[in-house]
């Protein structure tokens, strides 16, 4: 969605304008969602963070600075509100026995759900700040510029713990032999 | 052993964050290096691998149960300062101009809650207030040299109210916009003191915390504002006028 789209979008919605909501929630409740679930390897929780998010962002919709893009400001709130998930739950997630795929292709390894809920469980055992780099790049499709924003944290911050995370990803992954 | 120059270089090919000369030498190092091949063949394999994972589907009726609770700002209240201006003049006497009074044009409150047309139209008319006779500090002055709209606009204090007082010329409608949520202001009211005549209308727009008066012409009116925070030192109060594509943004920077 255009930046202008969503700015007149925000302006209709601070004016009452139900429609304009709707065109919102519409555009971003999926990945909103996608991103809160990848973060906290959980669809219900996933779907409580969204909720959540969409709550506090139009709550305090008189806060957002039309200065930065609505597509960060919500993804800001997705996370901070994913992370406060994680902290109230503290519970660990049990580990899946997976059984290797026959598949080849990463497309087709990464297709299969078995294989999906292995790469979430190794997702899960990343640190908070490498998972949200790699949901943000990989799941998000957020660019460098766009991670930076959203964290508030420099772009060589960005790289460079997305690269640690990768690092990490390959390891996981190949010790439960998904990849 | 790669440096971490290489590896960096690596990684946001992966990404396609490279720019032309960036890629060049991501090309030359992967040609000359086998090790950077190596772990380029990794990284794109990974992240590939990542990128084809199926996206999840959101519950359905997730987005019905987020509308159902967000509520939004009531629509604004709208009002041509005309209409009212034309229904004011029914009761008005002539001796309140010849007096100089300053013609109160629905000086309203809205807080704590919005009014309505019918209200407003109640409240046509229903304050007078001498300009002269009210106490007032002055804390600024801006000043409008823009080619589509000139004139200035001041700030004070009076009676516990801070007033900006407009005074604009234009020959094509512009609109003044006040954020107030940021400031700490709440709006309290708006008066007309000069209305050119054979001028568009001009409308008054009220919510979530803006303000926006659409003007043309010679246009002098009065805005109050109520002050809704504990400290207002170091607040601005921005005001952005705006005519087609024309924009200019003044700020008042208030202090203790």
């Amino acid at each position: 969605m255009s930046d202008n789209r969503d700015t007149d979008l925000i302006e209709r919605c601070q004016r009452g304008d139900r429609q304009a909501l709707e065109a919102l929630v519409g555009e971003y409740e999926r990945p909103v969602y996608n991103a809160a679930y990848r973060f906290l390897g959980n669809p219900d929780d996933a779907a409580d963070v969204t909720q959540v998010v969409f709550l506090k962002a139009f709550e305090h919709l008189d806060q957002y600075d039309p200065k930065f893009k609505f597509f960060s400001w919500i993804y800001r709130i997705a996370i901070n509100e994913s992370i406060n998930q994680t902290k109230r739950k503290r519970k660990d997630q049990p580990l899946h026995d997976n059984e290797v795929s026959h598949a080849h292709s990463p497309e087709e390894l990464a297709q299969s759900s078995d294989v999906s809920k292995g790469v979430q469980e190794c997702l899960m055992k990343l640190q908070e700040n490498y998972r949200v780099v790699v949901v943000l790049r990989h799941f998000s499709d957020c660019s460098y510029q766009q991670i930076s924003d959203i964290l508030h944290i420099p772009e060589k911050t960005v790289k460079s713990r997305l690269y640690s995370a990768r690092q990490l990803m390959k390891e996981l992954l190949s010790e439960q032999g998904v990849y | 052993m790669l440096d971490k120059h290489s590896i960096e270089l690596i990684n946001a090919g992966v990404d396609d964050e490279l720019g032309p000369e960036e890629r060049k030498e991501l090309d030359d190092l992967l040609e000359s290096s086998p090790e950077a091949r190596e772990l380029n063949s990794e990284m794109l394999l990974l992240s590939n691998f990542l990128d084809a994972l199926p996206e999840q589907k959101p519950p359905s009726g997730l987005s019905h149960q987020i509308l159902g609770q967000i509520k939004l700002p009531r629509k604004p209240v709208s009002f041509s300062l005309r209409e009212a201006f034309a229904s004011f003049q029914l009761l008005a006497t002539g001796a309140a101009f010849a007096a100089g009074l300053l013609l109160t044009i629905g000086f309203y409150e809205l807080a704590p809650r919005q009014v309505s047309s019918s209200e407003l139209n109640k409240m046509v008319g229903t304050a007078v207030i001498d300009k002269r006779g009210l106490s007032s500090q002055p804390l600024g002055l801006l000043e409008l040299k823009e080619s589509w709209v000139s004139g200035s606009v001041t700030l004070e204090e009076r009676q516990g109210l801070l007033v900006l007082n407009f005074d604009l010329n234009s020959v094509s409608p512009v609109e003044v916009e006040l954020a107030l949520m940021g400031a700490g202001l709440k709006f309290a009211g708006i008066v007309q003191e000069v209305n050119e005549p054979g001028r568009a209308d001009e409308m008054v727009q009220v919510s979530g915390g803006t303000v926006r008066v659409e003007n043309q012409g010679r246009q002098v009116f009065v805005i109050f504002l109520r002050n809704t925070a504990e400290k207002e030192s170091g607040r601005e109060i921005n005001i952005e006028f705006s005519s087609g594509n024309q924009r200019a943004v003044k700020k008042f920077l208030r202090s203790s």
